[in-house]
């Protein structure tokens, strides 16, 4: 088992060697920018603390902590774009040559004849890479997630939806997706170029589709939520409106100014039309975790899918 | 068959998949960016009475919703653009050199030839010849989409997505083929090289990036941010904003070491705030608040300006793959 495990890693060494270093980057970069980021916020929130804003100025007491968290927060964008893409990478370039080398160099016949099944060849092959792809994703998305909670607007609260394709251990297993579409791919075309690049338009096609499905369940799943200006709400927004407090009937905003309701003399002392309570029709923060379990299910079934492809393309193509 | 034919067939036969693949990428890519140009222009032309639709006009406000909400789409085909010369670059470039070596075929293709450099020449003329059809494609779509998103806008005088409409495209894509080229000869792998090339173009063009900016800042002028008449700010490019002394030095907001900065309706920058007057201490008074920008109008210099760095660039990579194969064993 440890045997086929180290000669799995070593027939992509190089690949590995590259990818892990970029993960290494990535979750580097994102602890480090985190770090910075509380520091500095840290530093001018004591800073706002100490010098209370004078009457009728506009301008922030701490303006100088801006300018240096500007800079982290640029730095932080371009470390969410390596948790999105070190992943779907790996994901890639792990899976496309599983099957692939072995029948652009022809050795696929040599390797199938000294295995007792090439379905366990494949999943002797697979499973290392695999993995790797796993666990260094658990680890960038973490490293995203502790990210996405240093930015200076969240400040010990719970982001929501915020960063939702940069963070989380679900950027695992939508590696995992990748990895599997890449396997298939590679199997089934042979070439490990022509692979990648297929693999790369399958993955935007896969994305593009989960983005819409998942869109679809949040704004199905969104519930009016009443606002008042006291009161903070978050989570994802879809619209809003107007709820008449009496009824509890919904005026969407367009329905509200249509029957005049946002005129002048209809305005309580707080600016709200008197009767009625200002809602977001949204989906609150604390329903993050559960789309996050319905998206891990939907890239869950797309890697298991793929896998299965993968191996039923292997058991009956030609080894060449 | 002459002998110019032959050679193409043989180099589009070799690179067949990474050719058909940017084909049909840029097929694709024009494609949506010319259907969405024309459905902008077709909303825009339906609403005579409203010239700008990113601007606030009474009685044009759902024209411009639905405007803008098309055009924000079409946008991130404006991105795609920007990636396209660096995929279309690599995936060109890497395998000229690496598939010889990693199906052990060089050997034979560079024997049957007069010598490996003009072996190289060849694979590399062809290779380049496809990158720059294909991106002056993609050049002339986007320049169509962008006008149709911004048509109010004198975009040959605007920095407004530069990069993502114009000839900065090919240039940049043939620096990213040179550098596929010279990755893959070194790696001698294709997926590997293919990886390391994307590594590599993001440490090169990220530095030719910074350096650039430096460059173009030498074009910046200074300018006061209240001046509303100041029109040379149309199409500009802000880089950045400090403050002006009363010596004329221009100082980053930084530089002041009070923590503290209150700003006038004029702009003048101040340390103290005057509790019995309500407004800024004036023996406190810094400096004035200034905006340092590139002009609109020095677009095209410093669209040709990394245009021929990062030509440079891609003959620097061509010139090392060709030492490369050269020097290195054909396995």
């Amino acid at each position: 088992m440890r045997r086929a495990m180290r000669l799995a890693l070593a027939m992509q060494r190089l690949e590995l060697w590259l990818l892990l270093g970029a993960t290494v980057v990535v979750v580097i970069a994102a602890l480090g920018i985190a770090w910075q980021t509380r520091a500095v916020r840290d530093e001018q929130l004591a800073c706002y603390r100490q010098t209370p804003s004078a009457e009728g100025d506009v301008t922030s007491p701490c303006h100088a902590h801006d300018l240096r968290l500007d800079p982290l927060q640029a730095a932080a964008g371009v470390a969410k774009v390596g948790v999105i893409g070190v992943p779907i990478m790996m994901g890639a370039f792990l899976g496309v040559p599983i099957v692939a080398r072995e029948l652009e160099g022809r050795t696929a016949h040599l390797t199938w004849s000294l295995s007792r099944s090439r379905r366990r060849w494949l999943l002797q092959r697979a499973g290392p890479p695999l993995a790797v792809v796993a666990v260094a994703s658990v680890a960038v998305g973490v490293a995203g997630d502790v990210l996405t909670h240093a930015a200076p607007w969240v400040e010990g609260s719970d982001p929501g939806f915020e960063d939702w394709w940069s963070r989380g251990p679900q950027v695992a297993v939508r590696a995992a997706a990748v990895f599997g579409i890449a396997l298939a791919v590679g199997a089934l075309l042979g070439r490990q170029l022509p692979a990648v690049l297929v693999t790369g338009g399958a993955t935007l096609a896969l994305f593009m589709a989960a983005f819409f499905v998942l869109d679809g369940w949040m704004e199905a799943a969104a519930e009016p939520i009443p606002i008042a200006p006291t009161t903070i709400v978050s989570g994802k927004i879809y619209g809003g409106g107007l709820q008449n407090t009496a009824t509890g009937e919904l005026l969407s905003d367009e329905e509200a100014s249509v029957a005049g309701l946002w005129d002048e003399d209809q305005l309580d002392e707080n600016g709200i039309p008197r009767g009625y309570t200002m809602y977001f029709l949204m989906v609150p923060s604390h329903r993050y975790g559960e789309f996050v379990v319905r998206e891990a299910g939907l890239f869950g079934a797309a890697a298991a899918a793929t896998l299965a492809i993968g191996i039923l393309v292997t058991q009956r193509r030609r080894p060449i | 068959m002459t002998g110019v034919a032959r050679w193409a067939r043989l180099s589009l036969h070799l690179g067949r998949w990474e050719v058909l693949a940017s084909v049909a990428g840029v097929a694709l890519l024009t494609g949506l960016m010319l259907w969405f140009a024309w459905q902008l222009r077709m909303l825009a032309a339906g609403e005579p009475g409203c010239p700008d639709p990113h601007a606030y006009v009474p009685g044009c406000e759902a024209f411009a919703q639905r405007f803008q909400g098309l055009s924000g789409w079409a946008q991130g085909l404006l991105y795609l653009s920007w990636g396209a010369p660096f995929g279309m670059g690599l995936v060109l470039g890497v395998p000229i050199v690496a598939r010889e070596i990693e199906g052990r075929t060089a050997g034979m293709a560079w024997t049957l030839s007069r010598s490996r450099a003009g072996w190289l020449r060849g694979r590399l003329v062809f290779a380049a010849l496809v990158a720059v059809a294909l991106l002056a494609v993609v050049v002339l779509a986007s320049g169509i989409l962008a006008g149709a998103i911004v048509p109010n806008l004198k975009l040959d005088r605007d920095f407004t997505w530069i990069g993502r409409r114009d000839w900065l495209i090919v240039a940049r894509g043939l620096a990213a083929l040179g550098i596929g080229v010279l990755v893959g000869a070194v790696v001698g792998r294709q997926l590997p090289g293919l990886l390391a090339a994307a590594f590599v173009s993001v440490l090169v063009f990220a530095g030719v990036s910074l350096a650039m900016d430096r460059w173009n800042e030498t074009l910046a002028v200074v300018i006061d941010p209240y001046d509303t008449t100041d029109l040379v700010v149309e199409g500009s490019l802000g880089i950045g904003g400090g403050i002006e002394l009363p010596s004329g030095e221009l100082v980053s907001y930084a530089a002041i070491t009070s923590d503290e900065q209150y700003q006038d309706e004029t702009g003048a920058i101040y340390t103290r705030w005057d509790d019995e007057t309500g407004r800024a201490d004036p023996a406190s008074f810094v400096g004035w608040d200034r905006v340092r920008i590139i002009p609109g109008r020095q677009y095209p210099l410093v669209v040709a300006r990394a245009s021929a760095v990062a030509l440079g660039l891609g003959a620097l990579a061509f010139g090392g793959a060709t030492l490369a194969v050269r020097g290195r064993r054909p396995a």
